[in-house]
């Protein structure tokens, strides 16, 4: 019996330790995340109210990247958030940049294009007719992926969590 | 049965156990059995008890300390610890109240702010530290510039986000803005 009780503890023990070091990490992740989130809709917050120019845009995506980066390789957002993140900021950029003579369309509407049947499932109508229903939709799009990337964040504990778990199912537990 | 008392072997049995009987008399007396069985009755607790004692407290105990340590893990290891800015004593409570932008705050929220003369003692709950510190560590994180490096407070709650991206539009403002002034040009 007394056996027992002390079997559970060490267990219960080790249980928490490794939790501790999966949220921990999550924590982690979530934090960066979140904060590129943020820099994201503040900058646009703060651009719509001032009426900027494309030259800010860009100086914000362009800080936005590295500040990504460099989250990335301090390991303090995971590849899933980046690549997801960047492709956000890309798509954004490719909007914005000024394209004289035309010649980066083509690049443009395949990106564009993809991108809203990504994430809104949407087919490009709107977007190919021009105009501001254009903008209106993949601005939409934007959107629906910075919420998409927030809810990541949010469940990305419980996520590895279960991961984890289902890992250990199947093939037993690490040694 | 009968037996006949005048039998020398019983009568020889009887000197011998009035032999043994008094022979064990003498060892009783000699030895004084009851000072030893008082002094027995009057040291065993002493002695006795911490043995017992000893015996039964390792399995709770040991247990105890691993549940503490299971729930110090669990509960602050994934948690940076409070930056401590000036306060001596080195205690959360000190530490949270070195925080910048503490004294501010606690006016504003009708606390007394750290150094007074009312504030030497813990503040009121362990609550309501958190909620300043949280309170804090927020009101930081607005303050920082976008695009400065400083990815480690979350301003934005998912409400807001989505308020400010579907119900003020923004991204689609600056897009249509940015547009209307390329067309412009």
């Amino acid at each position: 019996m007394k056996t027992k009780g002390i079997w559970a503890a060490i267990l219960i023990c080790f249980w928490a330790t490794n939790l501790s070091a999966l949220d921990d990490n999550a924590v982690q992740v979530k934090r960066a995340g979140y904060a590129l989130l943020d820099m994201y809709v503040k900058s646009f917050q703060e651009m719509a109210t001032q009426g900027s120019g494309a030259g800010l845009v860009e100086d914000r995506l362009q800080a936005m990247a590295a500040d990504a980066k460099k989250a990335k390789e301090a390991g303090e957002i995971n590849l899933v958030f980046y690549s997801r993140y960047a492709r956000l900021l890309a798509v954004t950029k490719l909007l914005v940049q000024p394209d004289k003579g035309n010649i980066l369309i083509p690049v443009i509407d395949r990106e564009v294009t993809d991108f809203l049947l990504d994430i809104t499932g949407e087919e490009p109508i709107a977007y190919k007719a021009g105009g501001p229903p254009a903008i209106g939709q993949v601005a939409n799009a934007l959107a629906e992926e910075i919420i998409n990337l927030q809810i990541y964040l949010d469940t990305l504990a419980k996520r590895e969590a279960l991961r984890k778990k289902l890992d250990e199912t199947v093939s037993g537990p690490k040694k | 049965m009968d037996i006949e008392t005048n039998d020398p072997e019983f009568e020889e049995i009887a000197r011998l156990i009035q032999e043994e009987e008094k022979a064990a008399l003498e060892i009783f007396r000699r030895r004084d059995f009851r000072r030893e069985v008082k002094a027995r009755i009057g040291g065993s607790p002493t002695k006795s008890r911490p043995r017992v004692l000893l015996r039964r407290l390792p399995v709770p105990a040991g247990a105890a300390v691993l549940l503490l340590i299971a729930a110090w893990a669990f509960f602050f290891n994934p948690h940076p610890p409070v930056p401590n800015t000036g306060g001596d004593s080195g205690s959360f409570v000190a530490g949270v109240e070195g925080l910048p932008g503490l004294a501010e705050l606690a006016s504003r929220k009708g606390h007394p702010r750290p150094g007074d003369g009312e504030s030497q003692g813990a503040p009121q709950s362990i609550r309501d530290v958190l909620a300043l510190a949280q309170q804090v560590r927020t009101d930081e994180g607005e303050n920082a510039p976008p695009g400065s490096g400083n990815l480690q407070v979350p301003r934005l709650s998912l409400e807001k986000k989505m308020m400010i991206l579907f119900k003020d539009r923004v991204i689609e403002r600056v897009l249509v803005l940015i547009r209307k002034k390329s067309e412009e040009a």
